[in-house]
């Protein structure tokens, strides 16, 4: 299909991503990128001139945001840094390309990257801007920032504030869209466990304040309740993982103060499933908790925490992650596509473009062959996502 | 978008089939290719198929061998100067090198070698693991020219750049003088699995003191580096911009001269040709690079012309080469199937002639020469599938809506 300058998808089951029931025979119209109309296919009047894309029988959804990605470039034989720290980073870089490209085929239209010890992200951002290959918008932080010693020490590693506050300006200096650190380990090895905090609460400090400084939002690494309670002191943006002990109290006030700050979490489901330490289920204190935040109004973002082939495969686990937050948090498949669109596009700071279909929004939208609503399994299958649109452009086609 | 779906084993039944060898072409072929390699090439009659392979029938089409462009700089690089390139991020660059490889393999192009870049190797080994799409890529990793010689031209009366800088932001070349620096830096591109080794034997032009007219390094230099590479087995691909230098390396053995032009009065004389047929050096005139921007509609000069169709009547095998080196400037894909055209249009070639310089000579100064470059038995299966005839006319080519499928190693890779 050829899509022109000018169009209008007529006829579709809208599912806006603000969570509202489906609404049947719809019709928008996308100017040159920009959604400017939706509404009913009766009401909405389309000049003669405009292409008409008869779409009746699919559901129009807004594009997929997957907030917790790492371009790595990864072709992991195991899970052993070794395989990865003396690879040439060329080869990293080439590969980012088939990443960014197999989260756009699952319908991911934007991507907020993890970071990691190297910076692909900056710059598979700019050849995905400038038009040179096809990917996902990404929101990209570049280096993340650990302590030493911490998992991918000693690349990209700050230790105490004065380290920290050059590491986030020269960062800034390359046009990062948040700031990524983590807080704690990251059990890649004995010396790097989930349970240690890695920062003093200066140094925590130090990021939050140089970060919203200049307006830039903070994506914690977050896995046991010090840390957590400490970065949510502090006023972080989203916090990662979100993962604590048995018996560690992640408590209705903790829960309250989160929603009452606006602060995401990212529960990262699938990882618990992939990777070295993969799991064969997720302890029941940790959906319980996660399942209070919610209860409290906070709000869960579908983030994969993709970051090497074949482990992490790109576009299958990034889809992954919206079955689990239905099957493990009990959202209903609304909720989740709200988790996956608009709660996601709030935490990249960029709701007022994306995540929702609404009249001045970008045009990042899926056209679905089968109702995800009534079974959001439909979009594990890639086939079902009939056409794939980055702003107004057709991306994809299934 | 792959409309069309191969499997592990199919025929292609009733192309006219223009094999790469030069022959006429030949209606009303079949041929079988199993698990990427071509089992058999015959008339659509006398191939027997068993009822399981997949037959696919392109009556109507041309099959031809995938061409190859033996001189392709693949640097992902925005910009043209040497100095824009260099301050650019390496990881840039190379993700925009996927791209410059997808373009190629869209216009046709099965296989390319490479003149010189810093991500060469990586991008072929990303190609051959399978994590993107793109031609078979002949390597040489960074190409060797001499402290400020052509891969190395930045005015240092303008621009100060830390030698570091330069060190890890050419994107074509490392810088060597010396024959032991060119030794080590040889033995260092064999062991990341280069396929030849590239140098520039004369400047390029890019200023005033950095000529095509001067040679770039001494006798000795040449003699290391031709030995070092053909110790292993590897071939020599030279850029060479004047009479003395083509002269010199024709002597030292090299296997493929690169540009081959000359001055006015120093015209590539008879014996000169006659010595690179025997030797069996190939030559890449890379024509079209004189037509680049405003030069489009420029005339080449004849004592050019004159001196490489003498060559072609001495025997010496013509290269299709572009010299691509940045995509604004040389559009991957579009830029390189130009050069077809160029062939047949200034060196006076039958368009069945420009087919074989695209293909069959193009593997053969890759040293692949057994494995592709010609629709026959027992090679790899690169080929495309056209929908008009391209030995009328070579200038179908041009336009890639005429390539139905390309097909490298047996897979579909583009479909228009």
């Amino acid at each position: 299909m050829n899509l022109q300058k000018e169009y209008a998808l007529i006829g579709a089951t809208l599912i806006d991503g603000n969570g509202g029931s489906p609404v049947k025979d719809t019709s928008i119209v996308v100017r040159n990128g920009v959604i400017e109309e939706v509404g009913d296919r009766k009401s909405v009047r389309l000049g003669d001139k405009i292409q008409k894309v008869d779409i009746s029988g699919f559901y129009l959804m807004p594009g997929l945001v997957d907030s917790h990605a790492h371009f790595a470039g990864l072709k992991l034989r195991s899970a052993n840094p070794s395989d990865w720290v003396a690879e040439s980073e060329s080869l990293q870089a080439i590969r980012t390309v088939a990443e960014a490209r197999k989260m756009l085929d699952y319908g991911f239209t934007t991507v907020r990257s993890g970071g990691g010890a190297l910076k692909f992200d900056i710059d598979l951002r700019k050849a995905v801007e400038e038009g040179t290959i096809i990917g996902p918008r990404i929101m990209a932080c570049g280096l993340r920032l650990c302590r030493s010693g911490a998992s991918e020490d000693p690349i990209g590693t700050v230790d105490g504030v004065e380290e920290i506050r050059k590491a986030i300006r020269k960062l800034i200096g390359e046009n990062v869209d948040h700031i990524k650190f983590v807080s704690t380990g990251a059990d890649m090895s004995e010396t790097d466990r989930f349970e240690d905090v890695h920062f003093s609460m200066e140094e925590m400090r130090m990021i939050m304040d140089e970060s919203h400084m200049v307006g830039l939002k903070v994506m914690c690494h977050a896995t046991n309740i010090r840390a957590i309670r400490a970065v949510v002191e502090l006023g972080v943006n989203t916090i990662e993982h979100c993962q604590y002990a048995e018996g560690d109290e992640f408590d209705e006030e903790l829960c309250k103060k989160m929603a009452e700050k606006n602060i995401f979490i990212t529960p990262t489901i699938a990882e618990h499933f992939t990777g070295p330490a993969a799991e064969k289920e997720i302890p029941k204190y940790l959906v319980n908790g996660w399942k209070r935040a919610m209860k409290n109004g906070v709000k869960i973002l579908l983030g994969s925490d993709v970051w090497g082939e074949p482990i992490t495969p790109y576009g299958k686990q990034n889809i992954a992650e919206i079955k689990f937050l239905v099957d493990i948090l009990e959202m209903t498949p609304l909720e989740a596509i709200t988790s996956a669109t608009k709660f996601g596009a709030e935490a990249c700071g960029i709701d007022s473009k994306v995540g929702t279909i609404e009249k001045g929004k970008l045009a990042d939208l899926l056209v679905v062959s089968k109702d995800p609503t009534s079974n959001i399994d439909v979009l594990l299958n890639r086939e079902t996502v009939k056409y794939i649109i980055k702003e107004g452009n057709l991306v994809v086609e299934h | 978008m792959n409309n069309m779906k191969l499997e592990k084993e199919y025929a292609l039944i009733g192309a006219t089939l223009i094999d790469g060898n030069g022959d006429a072409p030949v209606k009303g072929t079949t041929i079988v290719v199993r698990n990427g390699v071509i089992e058999e090439v015959g008339d659509r009659k006398s191939v027997k198929l068993e009822d399981s392979i997949q037959k696919v029938d392109i009556s109507g089409f041309y099959l031809m061998p995938g061409l190859i462009d033996v001189h392709v700089h693949i640097i992902g690089v925005a910009r043209g100067p040497l100095i824009d390139n260099i301050i650019e991020p390496n990881y840039l660059q190379a993700i925009r090198t996927v791209a410059e490889a997808g373009k190629l393999l869209d216009h046709g192009f099965t296989a390319v070698r490479s003149g010189g870049s810093r991500y060469d190797i990586y991008l072929k080994r990303a190609i051959e693991e399978g994590t993107i799409p793109g031609p078979r890529i002949l390597a040489c990793g960074l190409g060797l020219c001499r402290t400020r010689g052509h891969g190395d031209s930045v005015r240092r009366d303008i621009y100060e750049i830390p030698e570091e800088w330069a060190d890890q932001g050419r994107p074509k070349a490392q810088t060597v003088d010396g024959i032991e620096e060119i030794r080590k830096a040889i033995r260092k591109l064999v062991a990341q699995n280069v396929d030849h080794i590239k140098f520039w034997a004369t400047g390029g032009s890019a200023w005033e003191k950095e000529r095509c007219t001067d040679m770039h390094f001494s006798m000795e230099e040449m003699e290391t580096i031709m030995d070092e590479s053909h110790m292993l087995g590897l071939k020599v691909m030279c850029h060479a911009e004047n009479l003395q230098s083509v002269k010199t390396i024709v002597e030292l053995g090299v296997n493929s001269i690169e540009h081959g032009d000359n001055e006015d009065g120093d015209e590539l004389d008879e014996e000169t040709c006659k010595k690179m047929a025997e030797k069996n050096i190939f030559l890449t005139p890379t024509l079209s690079i004189n037509f680049l921007g405003t030069n489009a509609d420029k005339k080449l000069p004849q004592y050019l012309i004159n001196g490489w169709k003498r060559a072609i009547k001495n025997g010496v095998k013509i290269l299709l080469g572009t010299d691509a080196w940045a995509d604004p400037i040389t559009p991957y894909g579009k830029y390189n199937i130009g050069e077809i055209k160029l062939l047949v249009d200034l060196l006076g070639m039958t368009p069945l002639q420009a087919i074989t310089s695209a293909t069959k000579f193009g593997a053969e100064a890759c040293s692949i020469g057994d494995k592709v470059g010609t629709i026959e038995k027992g090679k790899l299966a690169d080929l495309l599938v056209l929908k008009k005839d391209p030995s009328k006319n070579v200038d179908i080519l041009l336009d890639k809506e005429n390539i139905k499928y390309v097909v490298k190693d047996g897979n579909l890779a583009a479909e228009h």
